[in-house]
């Protein structure tokens, strides 16, 4: 008896490891997909893969919050308004089934706020008021989990580069901010195989509002 | 035992053989679906379909499988296959999901603003950036067409029907008393903040059977759900001030508010036409309350309290010319709670309440008018989704109505009250029918029972919208409307009977990215209407009639201006009526022939300014000149006005707001009081109705307190 189970034991966790495997693998070779992705079918491709992945495993949260990006990347890639709102709400959908998973979870708010920065940019002026304050909550709680996830960091800057925009105001008070994250950026993204850790090219875009970055480099 | 195990394990693990799993995919008509996900359910194994529509992927094993595709757009496909390595070749036919948003829309009569209504023609942002509406929704809503400007009165004057032909609901319920209290004469405003709202629909006619006691429109507001964030809002004005704050935890919020107006400094300082004893004043207060609850439910409460004060010297219409003194106080008690949600995944429902207490004190000199509201309204509605296309809703209501003048002379012993008490039953069902995304009906009929009239009434209400292409739509309405005589009629005579409207309205409406354009015929007959002699002794009775038929024009463009909206409203309207005193059919003295409205903002991010102009333009009402024989025959001047807002965003939580109406200072005049007896000349002597003032100017601050500081108050500029 004592054998058998013992077998069965050792044949369970052989399969759990097989399905670890193939998680990984399939994860893998989506990422590399997401990667090369450029236009708006390779994102709708890259989207259907991970979906694949998380409807087989769908107790796992990289799966969803990949598919979520690549609809948020969809949504400003599309100049069609309704198309741009449905890929938000898959994007939406797909961020609530982490969050239901586990609710403590900040780069899933950081991922959050962007998708509701989607939402503003497509109609800034009649819904700016609710969606920047939607996206600056769940910056906050986001950076209440993790006070240097660089993503979150990241995306408050961007929300108030483009309010400050959106105001006329002075956009190169933020550089200070925006010079010091690139610095600490590889000290602050620290993360796990396969865990999210794009931005610092986004990053570098809020740079061109700064007069040079060579006052930094210099410091050095 | 181990054999078998360790030969499962073995063909589990050695089932290494190929096979190849293609197809194509299309929908009904054959067009190629490139960007399908079609995969093996429970399995990684699965691909995207090309530009042609064909996948192709490949899979390691055999047995009894479902191969799945989603597509966005497209009704979810499952496929039992046996795999046994035979490459099997696959044509998928998807059916298209009937998606709600692209479907066509109803559009006749029916004005729909925030996030809910598809047919987006003002948020509440826009409303109170309206110039000339000072954050009046009732003022914000005649912008648009359909409406006119009766500056006497400033309630919703919709199709050629009465401000008291406009019903008001909060979330489903009815509110029996939406406006401010102002003298005869001189312009109410609307109750209600307009940013308490997400949503507002405006009906010029032709509505769902859901609602009754409203000849010519109904005017419904959502109240706002969740707030975002804890709040402390400041509001400092030229004309009082305000104090608000948001407490929220994870599942509800509550929010409370103290208020106080005072005219007094502001009219000291601006010339007024009027004489005042006592400047308008006001206070009140108000909380709201709103939790999440079971069935993916909400509930709401909201409750207010406010009083106002007002009292002037005018010239006395008994002939002798001396100014009496003449003024309005008001309480004002409103309570408003409601619970919505989702029994199951095809039923909702909604449950609420209000409750009011309004009093209205009237003197003249020495005669006292105490005008006592009491009502309450319970209502219930369901709603059963059979399919996506087909929807039913019902529900039940009663409206109670308590209504007392109380009349008496200071001084003397008379003293009088007369009052009336109305329990008003209602039942409805509406069957909503998509046949396709192209064609919509919706049928309804509603039940209502008078106890105080003691009469049964029966209203079908149609509708339909056929979509000509992806950008246009036709649609029509029509439908039989009750409503029972106002208060001040209705009183002391329940013989009379329900006043009564019937409406036709075609509308054509085609909207592209960031244009809309809306036009609009109608027809209304009324019928049934109360009509009473010049002497007491004439007796009343529903022998009165009327029509109305108009054109409708709407414009709105918010794409070839950088930065710039603005939208056209243009209503021509032509209405006789032979009811009331009418000694004969004639043109009602509310109705404007031409109104035409200009609507215009623009974002001035430099200086962090968003900048409004409006004109308005009503051509010339008819009035009654005592001293001519012809009844209602005479004309007033055209009414023209031009206003402008200004909104600057000093910080982020910092704004200032300061708006004028009537800029250019154009004389309005509203009518004309006649005396009771003629002079020594035998000569009616007369005055002109006239606003307090031909212009009005304002200057706000309004200041946002968040933890993060980011939010402000720019949905704040109200007064």
């Amino acid at each position: 008896m004592k054998k058998i189970t013992t077998t069965l034991a050792l044949f369970l966790s052989m399969v759990t490891m097989a399905n670890t495997t193939a998680f990984n693998a399939a994860m893998s070779s989506a990422l590399s997909q997401f990667k090369s992705a450029k236009s708006l079918v390779d994102f709708q491709n890259t989207a259907n893969t991970f979906n694949r992945i998380s409807s087989t495993a769908n107790q796992e949260w990289l799966p969803s919050y990949y598919q979520a990006q690549c609809y948020i990347y969809m949504s400003f890639m599309d100049q069609d308004v309704i198309n741009k709102d449905a890929y938000l709400d898959l994007a939406e959908s797909a961020i609530n089934h982490i969050l239901e998973l586990e609710s403590n979870h900040s780069e899933v708010y950081a991922l959050q706020s962007f998708m509701y920065t989607g939402r503003l940019v497509i109609d800034p002026m009649t819904r700016g008021k609710e969606y920047s304050m939607l996206s600056m909550v769940s910056i906050k709680k986001s950076l209440a989990i993790n006070a240097t996830n660089p993503r979150a960091l990241y995306l408050q800057l961007s929300n108030e580069v483009g309010m400050a925009a959106f105001f006329g105001t002075d956009k190169s008070v933020y550089c200070d901010r925006i010079n010091a994250l690139l610095e600490n950026w590889d000290t602050y993204n620290k993360v796990a195989e396969m865990h999210p850790s794009w931005g610092k090219s986004q990053l570098e875009g809020l740079t061109s509002n700064c007069p040079t970055t060579t006052d930094s480099t210099q410091i050095k | 035992m181990r054999a078998t195990l360790l030969f499962t394990f073995i063909l589990l693990s050695a089932s290494s053989f190929t096979q190849t799993i293609s197809g194509t995919i299309t929908d009904k008509t054959g067009n190629e679906l490139p960007g399908a996900n079609v995969y093996v359910e429970d399995t990684y194994s699965g691909a995207s379909s090309n530009q042609n529509g064909a996948f192709s992927f490949s899979f390691s094993d055999t047995g009894n499988f479902v191969i799945i595709v989603e597509f966005i757009g497209f009704e979810d496909y499952k496929q039992p296959v046996h795999l046994s390595g035979n490459s099997p070749k696959l044509q998928i036919v998807l059916k298209e999901k009937f998606n709600q948003l692209k479907a066509v829309t109803i559009t006749a009569g029916s004005y729909g603003t925030g996030k809910s209504e598809k047919a987006i023609v003002m948020s509440s942002l826009e409303m109170v950036t309206t110039a000339g509406s000072l954050g009046d929704i009732n003022a914000a809503m005649r912008s648009l067409p359909g409406t006119s400007n009766n500056g006497e009165s400033g309630k919703l004057f919709v199709h050629g029907g009465e401000g008291s032909e406009t019903g008001t609901y909060i979330d489903g319920i009815y509110v029996h008393q939406p406006y401010t209290s102002s003298a005869p004469n001189m312009a109410v405003r609307g109750r209600f903040n307009p940013f308490m709202f997400s949503g507002t629909s405006f009906s010029t006619g032709g509505y769902s059977a859901e609602y009754g006691q409203a000849l010519s429109s109904v005017l419904t507001l959502s109240t706002n759900d969740m707030p975002i964030e804890n709040s402390m809002n400041l509001s400092l004005m030229t004309i009082g001030g305000d104090l608000a704050g948001t407490k929220m935890w994870k599942t509800g919020a509550i929010t409370a508010s103290v208020n106080y107006m005072n005219l007094k400094p502001y009219m000291k300082l601006i010339p007024q036409n009027f004489d005042w004893n006592q400047e308008p004043t006001a206070y009140g207060g108000s909380a709201s309350f709103r939790q999440k609850t079971k069935a993916s439910g909400m509930w709401k409460i909201y409750g207010s309290f406010d009083a106002s004060n007002l009292s002037m010297q005018q010239t006395s219409r008994d002939g002798s010319q001396t100014k009496v003194g003449t003024g309005v106080s008001n309480t004002n008690q409103f309570i408003n709670t409601n619970w919505r949600g989702s029994l199951s995944e095809k039923w909702f429902t909604t449950i609420g309440a209000s409750y009011t207490h309004n009093n209205d004190a009237y003197t003249q000199q020495n005669n006292v008018l105490n005008q006592e509201l009491k009502g309450n309204h319970i209502k219930a509605t369901a709603k059963y989704e059979l399919t996506e296309k087909i929807r039913f809703r019902t529900g039940i209501e009663n409206t109670y109505t308590q209504f007392g003048n109380h009349y008496s002379l200071l001084n003397t012993d008379i003293d009088s009250t007369v009052s009336y008490q109305e329990n008003l039953t209602a039942g409805f069902v509406e069957a909503q029918i998509y046949t396709s995304s192209k064609f919509l009906i919706n049928a309804g009929l509603r039940a209502e029972h008078s106890q105080y009239l003691d009469r049964n009434t029966v209203s079908p209400r149609l509708s339909a919208a056929y979509k000509l292409s992806d950008k246009s739509s036709l649609s029509a309405a029509y439908g039989w409307f009750y409503q029972n005589p106002v208060n001040e009629l209705i009183i002391g005579k329940s013989y009379l009977q329900n006043e009564k409207a019937d409406h036709y309205t075609l509308s054509y409406s085609r909207s592209t990215n960031k244009r809309t354009l809306r036009s609009e015929i109608y027809y209304k007959k009324y019928s049934d209407l109360v009509k009473f002699g010049n002497s007491l002794s004439d007796p009343y009775t529903n022998n009165g009639n009327g029509y109305a038929y108009g054109l409708d024009l709407y414009f709105k463009d918010a794409k070839t201006i950088k930065n710039g909206s603005y939208w056209i409203s243009y209503s021509y309207l032509k209405a006789e009526r032979n009811y009331r005193y009418y000694p004969t059919t004639a043109t009602p003295t509310f109705a404007v022939p031409h109104s035409l409205t200009v609507v215009y903002k623009h974002w001035i991010g430099s200086w962090r300014s968003y900048v409004g102009g409006s004109f308005r333009f009503g051509s010339p009402r008819v009035y009654n000149d005592k001293n001519s024989a012809d009844f209602n025959a005479a004309k007033l001047p055209s009414n023209t006005s031009v206003d402008l807002n200004w909104s600057f965003l000093y910080r982020q939580n910092i704004i200032f707001y300061a708006s004028a109406t009537n800029v250019l200072g154009m004389d309005q005049i509203f009518g004309y009081q006649y005396d009771s007896t003629p002079n020594n000349i035998g000569v009616y002597d007369r005055t002109p109705v006239v606003p307090a003032a031909n212009s009005f100017f304002f200057v706000g601050c309004f200041i946002t307190l968040t933890k993060n500081g980011e939010t402000n108050q720019l949905d704040k500029i109200n007064n």
